[in-house]
C-alpha cells in the first residue's frame, strides 16, 4: 500500500481561524461523543449513520451571539466531526490529524491521561476518516499525490467544494413546507432512509433555531436597561429564530437569517445569487417602510462579517447581477447596497462576484470601478455573454440552465441547485513537460514518474510534431488517471456518507429519492484544476523555435541546460528567455498556448463525458498552488528556473508580458471559453493611475468582454505595494502604474523611476 | 524608430498606441528621450542591472567591454552596436534601442488594438525624436488607418520645413503641438532650435483647423516656469484660436537614459516639479478661456 502524510496539510490555509470558545475537556468530549456514535451506528444505514453524529455536533457546536451580530450562527469546528470541504472541519465523517495532534500537545498540559483519550480518538480515526479511506485507495507511489504534496504531477482528493444550493426553494417553503413534502413522499416508500434521515436534519434547524432564540433571550436579560438599541437587535434575532424555526420567512432580516442558519448545518461555504433569493424581501421591506435602507446596509455587513469570520480563505461567493435571475429589480436593489458594504468593507471574504452582460447598467458599472478603485478587490467581474453560451456547451445543458452558472472557490462554475463541481484533482502540465524531456524521470527527485509510459529518447526525435506527440502521451496518461481519481472521489463518498444537508436543497434528491452522490444529484460534473499551463506551452513554442525551427540547439543541449539549472548554460537560458511569451499578443506563442489548452481541456472533458459524469472541465485558477507547485518543479526551456512559482492562474509568467494590458488582454482572449469551466485574469493597476483613469479603463473592460474576455480580477494597489513590489517584483508581474507621460509595468522600471516614482506619491496628485 | 508603446492614454484621447520615431532637429536639454535624437541603433547600459558576469565581454568581437569593479564597461568607441552583448546578457543590463520596420509592420502592430481605440476614443501617435521627418513614410500608414477607421495624431516639435507640416495637415487629424517659450535666444540656448519656424509652422496648423491641434507646454525651470512666460504663451494660443493645452511637468526621467547611453545629462535642474506646482498656471489659462490638463 502506497504511504502518504495523514497530516499533511489537505487546503491552502492562509487565514488565521478565530479559536474554539469551549475549553479543550469540553472540545476532548464532543470528539469522543462524536467517535461513539460513529461506532455505535457502523451497522446502520449511512444516512442514519450521518444524522446521528450531526445531533452530536449540532446545536452544541454553535458559538456565542456577538455584539455586532444582527443576526444569529457562528460555529466552531474541532479536528473530528462532519463536514463538506476542506476549508472548515473536513469531509464526511472527518478527522483533521494534524489538528488533531495539535489539539493532543495543547490539552498535554492539563494531565497525560488526555493525551491517551486523544491517542485512541487518532487511532480510530486512522482507519474511518473518509479522507484517509480515499488517499489509501487511490494515491500511488509516484503518480497521484494526495492534496497537497508537491512532489507529486497530479494531485488528489475526496471533498464536495462549491456547492451553491437552492436557496429559493428553502425560503419558499420554509423548514416546515420541506419537511412536509418530505413526508409526503415517505409516505410513498417508507423504508427510504434518505427521507428519514432528512426529516431528522431538517428536524435539526428547528433545534438549532431554538437553542439560538433562547441564547438571544439570555443575552437580552442579561443586558442593562440602557442598551435598548442593542436589546431592540437581540429581540429581533429572537422573534426572527421563532419564526423560521418552522415558517416560511416574511421579512428580509428573516430571510437572511434561515439562509444563514441553513448553509452553516449544511457545512456549505460559498452562498450563490443572493441578490437575486434576498432581493424580492429586502425590496418588500423597504417598500413597506418595514426596514430602512440603513437597516439593510447594516444586516448585510453583518453578514459580510458573518461570512469573513468563517474564514475559508478561496471561498465564500456572494454573486450579484447577471442573466437568469428571477428578480432582476430587487436584485438589483440587493446589488447595489452590496456594492457599498463591499467598497467600505474591503474584507478578503465574501468573494464578492459581479456577473455583467450587456445590458449591466452605466450604474453599476460606476460602482464596481469605485469599489475596485477604493482598493476592494472586488467586486471580481464575470461576462455572461460568453460564459452562459460557454457553460452550455461545456456542460451539455440548455442556455436557460447555463444561466445558473455560479463561480465558487478560486473561480470553477456550478450550476447552482443542480450541479456537483468540486475540483478534487490538480494536474501540473510544466512538471510533466519536464519529467517527459527527462525521459520519464522527474529531475526533482529522480524518481520515474510515467507508470506504463516509455517515452523516446530525445536522440530518437525528429520533429517538433514528433516531440509534441510525446508530450501528448504522458498527457493522455495523467488525464486518464484524472478522470478515474475525480470519479472515484464521488464513489468512496458515496459509500460512507449522503451530505444531508445539502441533499435537501439540490435537485433532484428529494423527487428521486436518493442522496445527491447516490443518483440524486440532476448533474454530477467535476473540474480539474491545471497549473503551469503558460509555462508549459511556452517551453513548447521555445523548443519549437530553437531546436526545430532555427536549429540554433539540440533536444539534448536544451535538456542538459535545464538538468543544469542553467549554470553554465546562461547563453541557452538568455536564448530560451528571448523566445516569444503568451501575453504580448503574439500569435507564435500565444497559438502554442491555445494548442496545449484544446488539448488538455477538450481531454479532460471527453474523458469526463465517457466515464459518465455531466461534464468534467478544467479550471485555470488563482491561488498560491502556482507557487508551492513551482518550487518543486524543475527548471523549463522557458527559460524559468528550478524552484520558482508557475505562471499564475491564465496570465503570462511575471515580467513576460512587455506589450501593455491591451496586448495582454488580447493575449487571454485567445482562449475559446467553452472548453473550461472558469478560467481567472487578472489586472493590476496602481491607484491614482486607475483612479484617473477610470472612464478609459472601463472601455478597455467592456472592449475586452466584447473579444470574447470570460473574467476579469482587477487589483488596484497603493504605495506600500509598490515600495513590497521593489522588494518582491515577481509577485507584481502586471502592475501597471503611471509614470510621466506614459503608464508602464512597475517592475519593467528602473529603480530609480520606481524610487522616483515612489517619492512622486507621497505628495500624492492632489486637486490635478 | 525607438519603440511602440501600446495603452498609451497621455498621447492625445483615449487609448491609443504611440510610435516613437527616432531623430530630432532639437537638442532640448531636459529631453526624456535622448536615444531617439538620432537614427540607427544605440547601446543602451543600465549599470545598476549589470552583475559582472562578463558573458558580454566573451560575446563582444570588438572587445570594447571589460569588467571593472564587478561592472562592465563599454568603450564607446569601440562598439558597433551589433547587439552581440545584449542577446546574452542574462539581466539585460545591456540593450539595443532602435530597429527598422516598415509602415506595413507597424501597420500590423497597432491594428491589433482596434477594438480599444474605438471604444474609448483613441488611435495611434507619432512620436519621437521628432516624428514628421518621417511624415513620407506616415503618410503610407496614416492613409491605411484611415481606411480603417483609425484615428491618427502626431505628437511634434514644429521644428521642421513648412513642407513638411503642409503634407502632415493632410495626413493626421490630430496635432499635439509643443510650444516650449516665446523666448528665442531661449529656444536657441536650451534646444538649439529657431522659435519663429516653430511658430509659423504652429500658425499655419491652427489655420487649417485650430480643433486639430492641442498645445503641449512643458513647464520647465529656467526655461518658463513662471507666469508672465506662461501667460504669454497662453496669449499666443488666444491669438491662434487653439483652446487645448496640456501642461507637462518637468521630470529627470531623462536622466537614467543618458546615463544608459553613456551621455552627460546637459540640464542643470536636477528636480522634477509636481504637477501641484502648475495649478496656479492652470487656472490662469483657464480664466484666458483655455481647455488645460495637466501631464498630458
Amino acid at each position: 500500500m502506497v504511504k502518504f502524510d495523514v497530516e499533511g496539510s489537505q487546503n491552502v490555509e492562509v487565514s488565521e481561524k478565530i479559536p474554539c470558545e469551549k475549553s479543550l475537556v469540553r472540545q476532548l468530549e464532543i470528539m469522543e461523543e462524536y467517535t461513539a456514535v460513529h461506532k455505535k451506528f457502523s451497522g446502520a444505514s449511512k444516512e442514519r449513520r450521518e444524522v446521528e453524529c450531526l445531533k452530536v455536533i449540532f446545536p452544541q457546536m454553535f458559538r456565542t451571539i456577538e455584539k455586532q451580530d444582527l443576526f444569529a450562527g457562528r460555529l466552531d469546528f474541532l479536528p473530528i466531526g462532519f463536514g463538506t470541504v476542506t476549508s472548515i472541519g473536513g469531509v464526511g465523517h472527518y478527522c483533521v490529524f494534524n489538528k488533531l495532534r495539535k489539539f493532543q500537545e495543547e490539552i498535554k498540559k492539563q494531565g497525560e491521561i488526555y493525551y491517551d483519550r486523544v491517542e485512541n480518538l487518532y487511532q480510530y480515526w486512522l482507519e474511518h476518516d473518509l479522507k484517509t479511506q480515499y488517499c489509501r485507495e487511490v494515491l500511488t507511489e509516484t503518480t497521484i499525490g494526495r492534496f497537497i504534496d508537491v512532489e507529486y504531477p497530479l494531485i488528489a482528493t475526496a471533498r464536495l467544494s462549491g456547492m451553491m444550493l437552492d436557496y429559493p426553494k428553502l425560503l419558499e417553503n420554509g423548514v416546515g413546507g420541506l419537511k412536509r413534502i418530505i413526508s409526503e413522499k415517505l409516505t410513498g416508500t417508507p423504508d427510504n432512509e434518505f427521507y428519514k434521515a432528512s426529516l431528522e436534519c431538517l428536524e435539526l434547524v428547528t433545534v438549532s433555531a431554538d437553542a439560538l432564540r433562547e441564547q438571544a433571550q439570555k443575552q437580552i436579560e442579561e443586558l442593562k436597561e440602557t442598551d435598548s438599541k442593542r436589546k431592540q437587535e437581540l429581540w429581533r434575532i429572537k422573534e426572527g429564530l421563532e419564526k423560521i424555526r418552522e415558517d416560511k420567512p416574511s421579512t428580509f432580516h428573516e430571510a437572511l437569517q434561515l439562509f444563514w442558519l441553513y448553509a452553516l448545518l449544511a457545512g456549505v461555504i460559498n452562498y450563490g445569487r443572493l441578490d437575486d433569493f434576498l432581493g424580492p424581501y429586502l425590496a418588500a421591506d423597504l417598500d413597506s417602510g418595514r426596514m430602512t435602507e440603513q437597516e439593510a446596509y447594516a444586516y448585510i455587513k453583518s453578514l459580510w462579517t458573518m461570512i469573513e469570520n468563517r474564514r475559508t480563505t478561496v471561498n465564500g461567493r456572494v454573486i450579484v447581477g447577471g442573466k437568469g435571475r428571477k428578480h432582476p429589480k430587487e436584485a438589483d436593489r440587493f446589488l447595489h447596497i452590496a456594492m457599498k458594504v463591499c467598497k467600505d468593507c474591503r474584507y478578503v471574504e465574501p468573494q464578492f462576484t459581479l456577473r455583467l452582460t450587456q445590458d449591466t447598467t452605466e450604474e453599476i458599472w460606476k460602482e464596481a470601478l469605485d469599489a475596485l478603485g477604493a482598493g476592494a478587490t472586488y467586486p471580481t467581474l464575470y461576462n455572461d455573454e460568453v460564459n452562459v453560451p460557454a457553460v452550455a456547451y461545456g456542460m451539455r445543458v440548455s442556455e436557460e440552465t447555463a444561466k445558473r452558472y455560479v463561480p465558487f472557490g478560486c473561480t470553477e462554475f456550478v450550476l447552482w441547485g443542480q450541479s456537483t463541481g468540486t475540483p478534487n484533482i490538480c494536474i501540473n502540465l510544466l512538471k510533466l513537460l519536464n519529467i517527459y524531456m527527462n525521459e520519464g524521470i522527474d529531475p526533482m527527485d529522480g524518481k520515474y514518474k510515467l507508470g506504463e509510459v516509455s517515452p523516446k529518447k530525445l536522440e530518437e526525435i525528429q520533429s517538433f510534431e514528433e516531440f509534441y506527440d510525446g508530450y501528448k502521451e504522458v498527457l493522455d496518461y495523467y488525464m486518464d488517471l484524472s478522470v478515474q481519481a475525480q470519479y472515484r472521489s464521488y464513489g468512496v463518498m458515496n459509500e460512507q456518507v449522503s451530505f444531508l444537508f445539502t441533499s435537501i436543497l439540490m435537485d433532484d434528491c428529494i423527487e428521486r429519492g436518493k442522496a445527491l452522490l447516490d443518483g440524486g444529484v440532476r448533474y454530477l460534473g467535476g473540474t480539474c484544476e491545471t497549473y503551469g499551463n503558460i509555462n508549459a506551452s511556452d517551453s513548447l513554442w521555445a523548443i519549437k523555435h530553437l531546436v526545430f525551427d532555427t536549429k540554433r540547439y539540440t533536444l539534448r543541449e536544451i535538456e542538459e541546460a535545464v538538468l543544469a539549472d542553467y549554470c553554465g548554460y546562461e547563453d541557452i537560458r538568455k536564448a530560451c528567455l528571448n523566445c516569444d511569451k503568451y501575453g504580448n499578443d503574439l500569435e507564435t506563442a500565444d497559438g502554442m498556448a491555445n494548442s496545449l489548452y484544446e488539448y488538455v481541456s477538450k481531454g479532460i472533458r471527453n474523458r469526463g463525458i465517457e466515464i459518465g459524469m455531466q461534464y468534467f472541465l478544467i479550471v485555470i485558477s488563482n491561488n498560491s498552488l502556482n507557487t508551492e507547485w513551482g518550487i518543486r518543479t524543475s527548471a523549463s526551456p522557458d527559460g524559468r528556473l528550478s524552484g520558482v512559482y508557475m505562471n499564475p492562474a491564465n496570465n503570462p509568467q511575471g515580467g513576460a508580458d512587455k506589450n501593455g494590458p491591451t496586448a495582454m488582454l488580447n493575449s487571454l482572449t485567445t482562449f475559446d471559453a467553452k472548453y473550461h469551466a472558469g478560467s481567472v485574469q487578472n489586472i493590476k493597476f496602481e491607484k491614482s493611475m486607475f483612479n484617473k483613469n477610470k472612464a478609459l479603463i472601463e472601455a478597455m473592460f467592456k472592449a475586452y468582454f466584447e473579444k470574447g474576455g470570460c473574467h476579469l480580477m482587477v487589483t488596484v494597489v497603493d504605495k506600500g505595494a509598490l515600495e513590497d513590489a521593489m522588494i518582491h517584483p515577481e509577485k507584481y508581474p502586471d502592475l501597471i502604474v503611471r509614470v510621466a507621460g506614459y503608464s508602464a509595468v512597475f517592475i519593467h522600471l528602473d529603480r530609480s523611476v520606481q524610487e522616483e516614482l515612489l517619492s512622486r506619491s507621497l505628495y500624492g496628485e492632489a486637486g490635478v | 524608430m525607438s519603440n511602440i508603446e501600446r495603452f498609451a492614454i497621455h498621447d492625445g484621447p483615449g487609448i491609443r498606441t504611440t510610435v516613437f520615431l527616432q531623430s530630432c532637429p532639437l537638442r532640448c536639454q531636459w529631453c526624456a528621450n535622448p536615444e531617439a535624437q538620432t537614427e540607427g541603433k544605440h547601446l543602451m547600459f543600465l549599470e545598476q542591472k549589470c552583475v559582472g558576469c562578463g558573458s558580454c565581454v566573451k560575446n563582444c568581437p570588438q572587445h570594447a567591454i571589460t569588467i571593472r569593479e564587478g561592472k562592465a564597461r563599454v568603450c564607446r568607441e569601440k562598439c558597433i552596436v551589433c547587439g552581440k552583448c545584449a542577446q546574452t546578457c542574462p539581466n539585460e543590463a545591456l540593450s539595443i534601442s532602435g530597429k527598422q520596420m516598415t509602415p506595413d509592420e507597424i501597420y500590423d502592430i497597432v491594428v491589433r488594438d482596434s477594438i480599444y481605440y474605438e471604444k474609448t476614443g483613441g488611435g495611434v501617435t507619432f512620436s519621437g525624436g521628432e516624428a514628421l521627418l518621417h511624415i513620407e513614410e506616415i503618410a503610407i500608414l496614416t492613409d491605411r488607418l484611415r481606411r480603417a477607421g483609425i484615428h491618427t495624431a502626431v505628437e511634434t516639435c514644429g521644428y521642421v520645413p513648412e513642407a513638411y507640416i503642409k503634407k502632415a495637415v493632410q495626413a493626421i487629424e490630430l496635432f499635439l503641438f509643443d510650444i516650449k517659450t516665446l523666448d528665442a535666444d531661449k529656444m536657441k540656448r536650451y534646444t538649439e532650435g529657431e522659435l519663429s519656424v516653430v511658430l509659423n509652422n504652429f500658425t499655419y496648423v491652427a489655420k487649417c483647423g485650430p480643433d486639430r491641434v492641442t498645445a503641449r507646454i512643458p513647464v520647465i525651470p529656467n526655461l518658463n516656469h513662471t507666469e508672465k512666460e506662461m501667460l504669454e504663451i497662453f496669449q499666443f494660443l488666444v491669438d491662434n484660436h487653439v483652446k487645448k493645452a496640456d501642461l507637462l511637468p518637468y521630470h529627470t526621467l531623462g536622466i537614467t537614459k543618458y546615463k544608459q547611453l553613456g551621455k552627460e545629462y546637459p540640464f542643470d535642474c536636477r528636480e522634477s516639479l509636481r504637477p501641484d506646482e502648475l495649478i496656479r498656471y492652470r487656472s490662469i489659462g483657464e480664466e484666458m478661456g483655455l481647455c488645460i490638463t495637466i501631464g498630458g
